[in-house]
Parts: C-alpha cells; structure tokens; sequence
C-alpha cells in the first residue's frame, strides 16, 4: 500500500447507505450543474440576436439562473459530504495538493452567483453590459468544474502524490493525466446539451401564453442538445481510450457490471439521441435522468477500480450508530413533504397571472 | 500528521479560515433573525394595512436572499473547504462522527432555498396567509440549520462524556449545547435588528423610519440584555481549562472580550441616539452599529476559538492534528518517522529540513512566519537555540494553551535551530556559541524571553530591589492574569532574580536605543 495514503476514520453505518446515498444525490447536482453552465451558454448565445422572441427567451432564460445555482450549490454539497465519508483519505489529500486552486473555487462561484442575480434583476437596464457578463459568467463556470476534475482525478492517482515533496503550496494540478481533458471536455459538453434541454423544457410552459416563444426555445435547445449529444459518440471512446488499459478492459466486458452499465448507458442513449433528433422534450428529459443515473453507477465502479490496489470501501472499519440514520431519513421525508407543499403553492400562485 | 501540510508560511491556514468565517457567521445568524423579522414585519403590514412597509418588506426579502442566500451560503461552503484544508483531520472526524447531522442540515438547506425563493418571487401573487406560510417554512428550516450546527461545533469546544461513550447523542448534545444554541438564537436576533436599522436608513419614508428605528431597538435591547447571563452560563458550562482560559486567559482573549464589551457598548450609543434622533446621521450611525456587531460577533468568536485551545476538538485532537494518546510514543519514537508526509524521517539524514517539517506539522497551524496571525519570527529573533530547545519541551506546562511538543530531543533540537538559526542565519544572536551560554542566562532564555525582551525586563524592574524580583517570581501569575506562574524550583527562582537584578543594572549601565519599546 502507498505509504502516502491517510488512515480513515470509521464510519457510523454500513457503506451501502452511504454508497447509495451519494449516488442519489450526485446525479442532482450533475444535472444542476449542466443547466447552469448550458443554460448560461444559451443565454450568452441569445445576447447576440436581436429579434423579439430571442429577447424575450434570453430574459426569462436569465431569471432561472440564480435560482439554478442556489441548487447546484446545495446538490453539490451533499455529494462532497458522502464522498469525503467513504473517500476521504484520498479527496482531503488531492484538495491539499491543489488547495490554492481549490479554496478558489469559492471566490469565483461567489462572483458568478453575484453576477448572475445582477443580470436577473438589471436585465433592461444593463443594455449591451449583459454580454460581457453573462461571457465572464461562462468563464468562471467553466474553470471551477476543471478545478473540480483535476480534484477527482488527482484523488485517484496516489502515485502522483509524491509530487507534494517539491511544492507544498497547494498549486499542483493534474495536468499529466492524459483522461483529464476528454473527461471535462465530456463534462462541457454534456452541460452545454442539457442546456438546450433546459430551454427546450422551459419553452414548453409557455406553449398557452406564448406560443411562438415556446416553439423556437423548443427548435434551439433541441438542435442544441441532439447535436451535442452526438458529439460525445467521438468524445466517450475518447475517454474511454485514456483509461489505462485495465480498466478499459474491466469496462468492454471483463467486470460484467461495469460492462452491463455502459451497455444500458449506450441503449438508452441512442434512444435519446432518436427522441432528441425528433424534438420530443419530455421523452428526452426521461431518458436523460435514467441515463445520467447509469454514467454516474459507472463513474462510480470507474473510481473504485481505480483505488482498488490501495482500498477498498469494505476496508472502512464500521463503529455502528444507526439511529442518527434514521432521524435523518424522518428529516429527509419531513423535508420532501415541505418542499412538495412549497413548490405547489408556488404553481398554483402563478395560475391566476396566466 | 496524517495529511499533507498546505503550507504557506506566510499567510497561515488560521488567517484563511478566519477571513472565510468572519463573513459568514454574521451573515449566517442574519440569516436565521431575518426570516423571523420577514414574516413578523409582514404580518404586521398586512395587519394594518401598511402598504409602505409591505413595500420596505419586499425589498429588504430581495436584500436578504442577495446577502444570505450568495455570500452566506457559499461562505458556509467555503468554511468547509478551508477547514478541511488546514485541518483535514479534524475536519474528516467531524464529517465522519456527525455524518447524518450534516445530512439533515443538507434538507434543511435546501428547504431554506425553496422556501426564499418562492417567498421572493410569489410576493404579490399569493394569498397573504399561505405566503407568510412560506415564510415561517423558511424561518424554521434556517432555526433548525443553526439547531444543527450549534450541535457540531459546541462539540469541538466541549466534548463532554464523548471519549468515552463514542456516542452521537452525547457528543451532540454536549455540555455547552444549550446555552450555545440559546445564545446564538439571541446574536442572531440582534444582528438583524442592526441589518434591519441600516435598511431603514435608506428608506425615505420618515414615519416608516421612526417606527423602524423603534422596533429595532424594542428587539435589539432585550436580546442584548438576555445574551449577558445566557454568556455567564455558557461560560460555566465549559471545562474547567477551558474556562481559565476566557477568564484569566491570554492577551488575545482579553483583547477579544474587551473588543466585545465595546461592540456592545457602541451598539447601545447607535441605539439610543438613533431613537432620540431618528433622522440625523441614520445612515452613518446603522453603519456603526453594524460594524459594532461584527466586532461583537467577531469576539465572541475569537473567545470561543481561543478557549478551545490547545486542541481544535475538545480532549480528541490538537490544533496541529496529534491526538493526546499519540503524544508518549512520539516523543519516544520521533514525530518524523511516523509522519506520512514528511520529507525526512530521521532528523540525522538531513537536520534542516527536519526542522523545517517539524515547524510545518506542529507548529503551522496556528503560527505563521513574518505573517499577520501569530508570527513566530518576531518571537525567536533574539533567542538562542539551546534556551528555545528548553521552551519548546516545557510547552504545554508553561502554556496550557499550546499542545505538547510529540518528538524526540534531537526533534526538538532540530525544531529549535530552524526557528533560530535556521531562519536567521546572519542574525547575531549573542558572540557565545550555545554551549558557552552562562546557566542562569540560560534559564532566562528558556522561561521570559519568548514573550520579554530582556530589554523590556530591565525597564520594567529598573527600581525593584531583588527581593522584591524574588517575591514576584512567586506569583507571576498576580502581576498580570495572562503571565503563567514560573514553576522552578526556589533555587531556580533565586538564580533568576539575580540575572534579573544584574540584567537591570547592566541595562542601566549602557542604554540601549529603543530599549524602552
């Protein structure tokens, strides 16, 4: 074992939960994730057109996007909490080495928040402004997910970490590993795609009011997604390809699950794509869900393989305490349960305006 | 020892975290009072049929979402970044021991977002009593994140009967839970009542103002004065070392309480004259008392961090990340050869970079080199080696709130001669090599000048006759609360008084330039 790696601190429960809990959560945050940074792209795209439906589309494209952030902000956060449980001994140590970079993350999300609410509530008034932005907006929201994918490739790759001894700083990144970039690149452009869906899905609830708004926010963010998503045919073995050879072996058909994963993954994309291609927005929405569920199964076996000659998650010793377990699963139903009643009270207070 | 050090000796992790959690405590217990202030405000609006202050409500929820909902809730984000950063592994047992506290404070974060956001945006588009519905949602979603959080981190500051239970519910509900939550509850009430006067100020409806002005002193008053036996009872709630520490504790601490006696006190003065005077100088005095508040908090903060020392969890883990129970095998063992990432691991292979790795896991973490937070530079410039070596054994004897140093003597060496000579190679120390030192100079060194100069000595005895040095060797501790008693033997004590006598004549003998800074 690589003598770098930190012990682990036990854990209350037995893996399983907590296992289970980050692949719930992180599918939310990726998807948040992807509406902000191609939603973002598409509003920055509008700024461009000056015709009136395209005005009207990228102002109420921009009133989303803070409220789209404050989620992305929350989803995010209960994924980091089940990952620092179950890997923590890796993603302290990768967030050490990067620290510089990392602890930037805040200032710059903070920016971008701060950016974006002005643009909701200045849209008029801001004029031309609104570009350059909404384009610094693009900017910052494209660094932090590369900061946060050298993190999660840093974490896996221990024998990199010796690196530390020459620059303590926190200013290492993981530029060497080759599966960094079409790993974000596979990231950017899945967001950019689920951005036009995004749109494609908005536009839809103005079919009654505003037909002809509806109708081109449904052709742009369906061309946009359909062909984007096309793109990560090219991408996918791309990434595929960087793995080193092992794994992408495991991943073709030597681990049946990993295999039975990118199998489900890849039927239940071409059936997107089909849907896409046809503009079908809610069909498309359904598969994107159940799809990015599966990548993120994969993602997932893909990082235990990758640690397995160090640790694995059965090695975390269990000091059992299940009862805070199931108050927090009451908080969770309670907390549903509210949150149900707040978003139907906010459907229905919208009604009489409509 | 566990994890890597980001180091950046001339900032220092603590400086990072504290620009972070300044910010983001006061805007986090705003964002707790605001929601209450919210719902009641807009109650009373509707009530009676106040249509200027429903309007100063919708526009201090826009205010509100744009300060807690941006800068606290990415704040709170980034106090966990940090913290696992500079303390990974308090941060990893924190995460680790409250994992599902953590979780619930997720859905109830998340029911605060649902809840703003609907607030803000169906102002005028919902049926007044289901809108305040939502508000009173938001209200208590945030109580019960504060609810929460109290319970993490008045566990880092009294750990109760946890060490040896292992229990969740023992470690959350911990001595100091209750009167924390409770006096947290009030700051938070507090705070806003100082947000909701400068929001006032920059409103132009005059009798709007006025009554403003007199609410927020009908809330900030009580809350003020709840908070003060709610802090005595806080205060008895802490262990015994804990509490020595706030009462009689170091200069920081007393500084820190001072700073809060002020804040109060200045928080008052903006109250009073704003209500005696409602409309002069609004605007500069809600800028007073806001900052009044901050500095308030800021203390109160700063108290609670520094009673916490010498450990960053209570009886758990040192500030440096050494557990108690490490500390016997270290020192026998050496700190290098069990820390992981360490680029020596024996102090013979390579004696400076030893002592450099020895400054970075033990002592980084709360000092820094030539920066702003708890430079040690200026505190080793004028010692020798040999007499820090001696200090650096006796730590935590002498200070309580400094952990014990975990290595060997030739660690302890190897830590002394980087802080000294290491780090000034050219600065002359004294025209004796170490070994030359006298023994009483020596014994000075170990035991005064880490904190006195001996210039500063001599000046402040210049007209004490030795027995009267002697006597108050005895009982340091009475010349000033924060100075530890010496605990030499007596014949110590008599060799010390006579350095000390000499040290005043010869200082009298050949004035030094700025002897008397």
């Amino acid at each position: 074992m690589n003598p770098l790696i930190p012990l682990p601190d036990p854990i209350p429960v037995s893996w399983g939960y907590l296992f289970a809990l980050l692949l719930m959560v992180f599918p939310l945050h990726l998807l948040f994730m992807n509406c902000l940074l191609g939603t973002t792209a598409v509003t920055l795209y509008l700024q461009r057109r000056s015709d009136a439906v395209a005005v009207q589309l990228a102002t109420e494209l921009s009133r989303a996007l803070p409220l789209i952030m404050a989620f992305v902000v929350n989803s995010g956060v209960a994924s980091l909490l089940f990952l620092q449980v179950l890997y923590g001994q890796f993603f302290y140590t990768s967030s050490i080495l990067m620290g510089s970079y990392w602890l930037a993350v805040i200032p710059l999300l903070i920016l971008a928040y701060y950016v974006l609410y002005w643009v909701d509530f200045r849209y008029r008034r801001l004029g031309k402004k609104r570009w350059l932005m909404l384009a610094g907006v693009m900017v910052l929201l494209l660094v932090v997910p590369f900061l946060f994918s050298n993190n999660m490739t840093l974490m896996l790759h221990p024998q990199n970490w010796d690196a530390y001894f020459g620059r303590d700083n926190g200013t290492l990144l993981n530029l060497a590993d080759l599966s960094l970039w079409p790993r974000y690149a596979h990231f950017v452009v899945a967001a950019l795609a689920v951005g036009g869906l995004f749109t494609a899905t908005l536009g839809r609830c103005y079919r009654s009011r505003a037909p002809e708004l509806a109708a081109y926010a449904q052709n742009l963010g369906m061309t946009l997604f359909s062909r984007l998503t096309l793109l990560q045919l090219l991408i996918g073995p791309l990434f595929l390809f960087s793995l080193p050879q092992p794994l992408r072996w495991k991943i073709l058909g030597g681990s049946p699950l990993a295999a039975l994963l990118l199998c489900t993954s890849l039927v239940l994309l071409a059936a997107l794509l089909v849907n896409a291609f046809q503009q079908r927005v809610l069909t498309s929405l359904a598969l994107l869900v159940p799809l990015v569920c599966c990548m993120v199964a994969l993602r997932a076996w893909l990082r235990s393989a990758f640690l397995q000659p160090h640790f694995t998650l059965e090695q975390l010793q269990v000091a059992p305490q299940y009862s805070p377990l199931l108050v927090f699963m009451v908080v969770l139903v309670l907390g549903s349960v509210m949150i149900s009643w707040l978003l139907y009270q906010a459907t229905i207070a919208r009604r009489p305006q409509t | 020892m566990n994890y890597p050090v980001w180091y950046l000796p001339a900032i220092g992790g603590g400086t990072l975290i504290a620009l972070i959690a300044i910010g983001h405590v006061f805007i986090s217990h705003f964002a707790v009072g605001g929601g209450l202030f919210l719902v009641l405000s807009e109650h009373l609006a509707r009530k009676r049929n106040d249509a200027n202050l429903l309007f100063f409500t919708k526009r201090f929820a826009r205010l509100f979402v744009l300060l807690t909902l941006v800068y606290g809730s990415l704040t709170g984000v980034g106090i966990w970044f940090v913290i696992s950063l500079v303390q990974p592994g308090g941060t990893s047992l924190l995460i680790h021991q409250f994992v599902f506290a953590w979780a619930a404070e997720w859905v109830f974060f998340l029911t605060e977002i649902v809840a703003i956001s609907v607030y803000l945006y169906s102002f005028d588009r919902m049926a007044p009593s289901t809108h305040q519905m939502v508000g009173w949602v938001y209200f208590g979603a945030s109580w019960c994140s504060l609810f929460i959080i109290n319970g993490i981190i008045s566990f880092m500051l009294t750990s109760g009967n946890w060490a040896s239970t292992g229990s969740f519910w023992s470690a959350f509900f911990n001595p100091s839970f209750w009167p924390s939550l409770i006096f947290r509850t009030l700051m938070a009430v507090i705070i806003t009542g100082l947000f909701t006067l400068l929001f006032s100020s920059l409103n132009k409806d005059l009798k709007l103002r006025r009554q403003l002005v007199r609410t927020c002193c009908s809330i900030v008053f009580p809350a003020l004065l709840a908070a003060m036996p709610t802090a005595w009872w806080y205060l008895q709630s802490l262990p015994q070392s804990a509490r020595a520490l706030v009462q009689a504790g170091s200069p920081t601490v007393v500084r820190a309480l001072h700073g809060g006696a002020f804040g109060v006190i200045l928080i008052a003065s903006a109250l009073v004259f704003s209500l005696c005077f409602p409309f002069r100088y609004q605007r500069s005095l809600a800028v007073l008392a806001l900052a009044s508040g901050l500095l308030l908090m800021g203390s109160f903060e700063w108290t609670r961090e520094a009673a916490r020392r010498p450990f960053v969890l209570q009886q758990a883990m040192f500030c440096n990340g050494v557990t108690p129970d490490q500390v016997p095998q270290l020192k026998e063992q050496g700190f290098l050869a069990k820390a992981r990432w360490s680029q020596v691991h024996q102090v013979a292979s390579d004696p400076a970079t030893a002592g450099r790795e020895l400054f970075k896991f033990q002592c980084y973490s709360c000092h820094t080199l030539d920066g702003p937070n708890n430079d040690l530079l200026q505190r080793t410039r004028s010692l020798n080696q040999n007499a820090l070596a001696g200090y650096i054994g006796s730590l935590h004897q002498v200070r309580y709130f400094m952990p014990p140093f975990a290595g060997t003597d030739d660690e302890r060496q190897a830590l002394a001669a980087f802080l000294t000579d290491g780090l000034f190679p050219t600065f002359k120390k004294s025209s004796k090599a170490p070994e030359e030192v006298p023994s009483d100079q020596l014994l000075f060194e170990q035991n005064c000048t880490l904190c006195h100069t001996a210039e500063r000595v001599g000046t402040r005895t210049a007209d004490w006759s030795k027995p009267r040095i002697r006597n108050a060797l005895d009982q340091l501790n009475q010349l000033h609360p924060a100075m530890p008693d010496y605990k030499g033997t007596p014949g110590e004590k008599d060799r010390l008084a006579d350095y000390i006598y000499q040290l005043n004549r010869s200082t009298l003998k050949q004035p030094k330039p700025g002897a008397a800074q």
